[in-house]
């Protein structure tokens, strides 16, 4: 088990140079100049050219990359291009945002997941599995912007119970926060939430039908035994890979929930920094979401490892 | 002792004068905006929307906007013009300070006058320029303001400002709101450490600065030192940043916020019909033009400027459809909510025939079609919706436009820095007169991005400029839109109202359009 973590612990090291590599070049081949950007009305060439110099940008595109790889080691992130701030800084304040966004998104989409799929699974072709099979097909089908929208509408406008949009820090109190978190966190769930539902549902299937479980089910044990102990977790293996894989959707839906609530997110941050042309921050903000999803992907082969002891004994 | 009583009567006719609606005001409170944005920081020097939101409401200035789309005094008790028209002296009130205590007098407004014409240079940019000689101040008035001569103080109170005789007529307007209405800094806080002031502006106005949270919220408390101790009747702004339309207005109806600064065209239907709100529009003092690059060869001919901006458009469709019949079709370069409005639009009924052969005279046809691409940004809904009509409309005189999409920044470099596009869509800013956003043509100025280069309307433009006569004013105000018109400069399609919406327990609220904001006056009925 040490061995097979700590290989793919090393592995992280070329994925994660790859990606500063790709990230990097992705930005310098984006048509536009920052420095352009940045003057805006007051754009000379003159100027424009001291203010390359002065940023490095007239230098070779590896020199830039060693350079700013260099940098990043050292902590420096850049400063923002149109306010100066320093990128590290709004990402370390945003990144717990998005990140307990994205957790209770997952939660949200295991808690309608599991329920409805192991129902939908264990009584196929009944009322119980259309009514989970259709509402999955439409929480798939509806777009968060949509699904978002509809949410206020119900809890805000309608009921009157929750906040329209905006964020409370959790030091404005706990039930301040909560509230104003409720209805993104439910829009990014539930979309995923759907996805997982059709995925739990296909693979309990395809488990309960298998010699162990009827094995378990004539050794005399309970139905909740046999769902939960022997079906639940063999089903989960695919299930939690394509958790894994949602991740990297839920950072993508996050930006547009982020923005439908005003949460001051990294997506807000990224989405900003993209439409003001803000290179340093989009860099930041790619270099985080990438990161996110690679550490992600590592949670979920060391979750294998858990669920699978054929993975762990391998080495 | 009569020069006494009198002198008691005026005060306490003052002191009531302004008390009517005071007197039902309501003190205290927080009044929640929500706003579709904030500005990469807040100097108060710099121009752009919606800085000019936060500077306004943080700020004040010499002078200011009133319902009437006249200028009034504002820092300035009173002023007077020299006969000439070059020299202004201001009388400022007492008393006033800056948020972080200085005194606001004549020393320091003569200060912000130099800061903006450059006889002063902040020690911030002093240093900056011994690394980089060309390092940019950011100061976007000095286009507007650069005809200043001297600025002189006459005592504590007074302060005296020399002119140049082309640009004189436009002081008094910069100053009180057109394009950006010049707010005072603190000129302490402003000349040492440039970075902490764009997150922390230390200015003047009736609201202090707070706490401004990336993204979030720009919170601001009353200010104690203002001058006029009556105003401002709310305790504290809260600016909330919304960038979703649909939310913003959401947020009023479930009653989380109180004002909605911007409410776009698309919106107007579902805020005034939801209960607890009030709509405001007022005089159509935006243009919704679509300007062509004019030093582009195939722009140069006027027969296809006019057959593309004049006879081959049918304004009144387009206002009923892409901008919900809310604005007026229109043909001027002055707006009809501007003060010296001149409506020229019948000189352009919609006419295909005609515009056929206006291209057909220029060398268009059936096998030679008239070829252009038009770049609009994705920051307002209307803009695709007007550019497929329009797309629509030229196909019927035989002209193919493309339609490209960019985000704002991409739009605004190649708009106004590159000045590469072929055609595109703006929402003007308000205008309180044509000298307003004179700019965008008038060749000396640094922001002539509609590229127009004519030393006839130049010349037309200094006329206005240089005369303080209301009659001249008004008849070089019209030759110029005549002109224009007549050039096919200024390719509009309507005229259209900046439209604000409020809970209805917010009292006092000034509609002037995107010329001013003013929030002293506002209380909250509660």
């Amino acid at each position: 088990m040490r061995a097979y973590v700590i290989r793919r612990l090393l592995l992280l090291i070329p994925t994660l140079l790859g990606i500063t590599m790709v990230v990097f070049l992705a930005i310098q081949s984006i048509p536009g100049d920052p420095i352009e950007a940045y003057l805006g009305q007051f754009y000379e060439e003159e100027l424009a050219a001291s203010l390359r110099k002065q940023y490095g940008l007239d230098k070779p595109i590896y020199v830039q990359y060693v350079l700013w790889l260099g940098r990043l080691a050292r902590g420096d992130w850049g400063k923002e291009v149109l306010s100066g701030l320093p990128v590290l800084d709004q990402i370390r304040e945003r990144l717990p945002v998005s990140l307990e966004l994205i957790f209770g998104a997952m939660i949200v989409a295991l808690l309608v997941a599991i329920p409805a799929g192991i129902t939908s699974a264990v009584r196929p072709y009944t009322a119980s599995d259309y009514t989970a099979t259709t509402g999955a097909m439409v929480g798939i089908s509806v777009p968060e912007f949509f699904g978002g929208i509809l949410l206020v509408l119900l809890f805000s406008l309608g009921l009157g119970i929750l906040p329209v949009q905006g964020f409370k820090p959790w030091s404005q109190g706990a039930g301040d926060h909560l509230a104003h978190m409720v209805l993104p966190v439910l829009t990014l769930g539930l979309t995923r939430g759907a996805l997982l539902t059709r995925m739990v549902r296909g693979c309990m299937l395809e488990v309960v039908g298998q010699d162990y479980v009827k094995t378990a089910r004539a050794k005399g044990a309970s139905e909740f035994l046999v769902i939960s102990k022997h079906a639940l977790k063999n089903a989960m293996i695919p299930v939690i890979t394509v958790l894994g894989l949602q991740v990297g959707f839920l950072v993508g839906g996050s930006i547009v929930v982020e923005t439908i609530f005003s949460v001051p997110g990294l997506g807000q941050y990224g989405i900003n920094a993209i439409s003001s042309r803000d290179y340093p921050a989009v860099m930041g903000f790619i270099l985080v979401s990438s990161l996110t999803f690679v550490m992600a992907n590592l949670m979920v082969d060391l979750a294998y490892a858990f669920l699978d002891p054929r993975i762990r004994y391998e080495d | 002792m009569l020069s006494m009583l009198a002198a008691a009567l005026a005060a306490l006719a003052l002191s009531f004068g302004p008390a009517t609606d005071a007197q039902a005001a309501k003190r205290g409170g927080t009044l929640r905006i929500a706003m579709e944005g904030e500005a990469p920081d807040l100097d108060a020097v710099k121009i752009g929307f919606p800085l000019k939101v936060y500077r306004e409401t943080l700020g004040s200035g010499l002078t200011i906007v009133n319902e009437n789309f006249e200028i009034v005094g504002d820092l300035a008790k009173s002023w007077e013009v020299s006969e000439d028209g070059r020299v202004i002296t201001f009388t400022l009130h007492p008393g006033g300070t800056y948020h972080d205590g200085t005194p606001l007098d004549a020393a320091s407004v003569k200060w912000n006058l130099d800061l903006i014409t450059g006889e002063t240079v902040p020690k911030w940019l002093q240093e900056l320029r011994k690394k980089n000689p060309k390092a940019p101040s950011g100061n976007s008035f000095a286009s507007y303001l650069n005809h200043i001569e001297k600025v002189a103080v006459v005592d504590k109170y007074t302060v005296r400002v020399h002119q140049k005789d082309i640009g004189k007529a436009q002081t008094l307007d910069v100053l009180g709101s057109v394009f950006s209405r010049l707010v005072l800094v603190s000129p302490k806080a402003y000349d040492t450490d440039i970075e902490k002031f764009r997150r922390h502006p230390v200015l003047s106005g009736p609201f202090k600065f707070v706490e401004w949270k990336r993204n979030q919220h720009l919170f601001a408390e009353r200010h104690t030192g203002y001058f006029d101790k009556s105003l401002p009747h709310v305790d504290r702004i809260e600016f909330y940043f919304i960038p979703d339309a649909n939310q913003r207005v959401n947020a009023l109806i479930a009653g989380q916020i109180d004002v909605v600064n911007n409410l776009p065209l698309p919106l107007y239907e579902t805020a005034k019909k939801a209960p607890g709100v009030k709509v405001y529009m007022g005089r159509a003092t935006n243009n919704y033009a679509f300007p062509y690059n004019l030093q582009l060869p195939q722009w140069k001919d006027v027969r296809v400027r006019k057959a593309i901006s004049c006879y081959g458009v049918e304004r009144a469709q387009i206002v009923k459809t892409a901008l919900r019949g809310l604005g007026q079709p229109w043909n001027s370069f002055s707006p009809p909510g501007a003060n010296d409005a001149l409506d020229l639009t019948s000189l352009c009924p919609y006419d295909p025939d005609k515009a056929k052969k206006l291209l057909a005279e220029a060398g268009y046809g059936p096998g030679k079609p008239f070829k252009f691409a038009m770049t609009i940004n994705n920051s307002d809904p209307a803009h695709i919706e007007v550019a497929q009509a329009l797309k629509s409309q030229f196909a019927k005189i035989g002209a193919e436009m493309d339609i490209r999409v960019v985000d704002y920044a991409t739009w605004n470099r190649a708009f106004v820095a590159q000045r590469k596009l072929e055609i595109t869509l703006q929402n003007t800013l308000s205008s309180l007169n044509v000298n307003s956003n004179s700019h965008v043509v008038y060749t000396k100025s640094k922001l002539d991005y509609y590229n127009v280069k004519d030393p006839k309307l130049d010349a037309l433009i200094e006329g206005w400029r240089s005369t303080i006569d209301p009659r001249k004013q008004l008849e070089a105000s019209h030759r110029i839109q005549r002109y224009m018109a007549e050039m096919a400069y200024y390719p509009v399609i309507a005229a259209f109202p900046f439209i604000q919406a409020t809970r209805a327990d917010v009292q006092g609220f000034k509609y002037l359009g995107k010329l001013v904001n003013d929030f002293r006056g506002v209380w909250l009925d509660k």
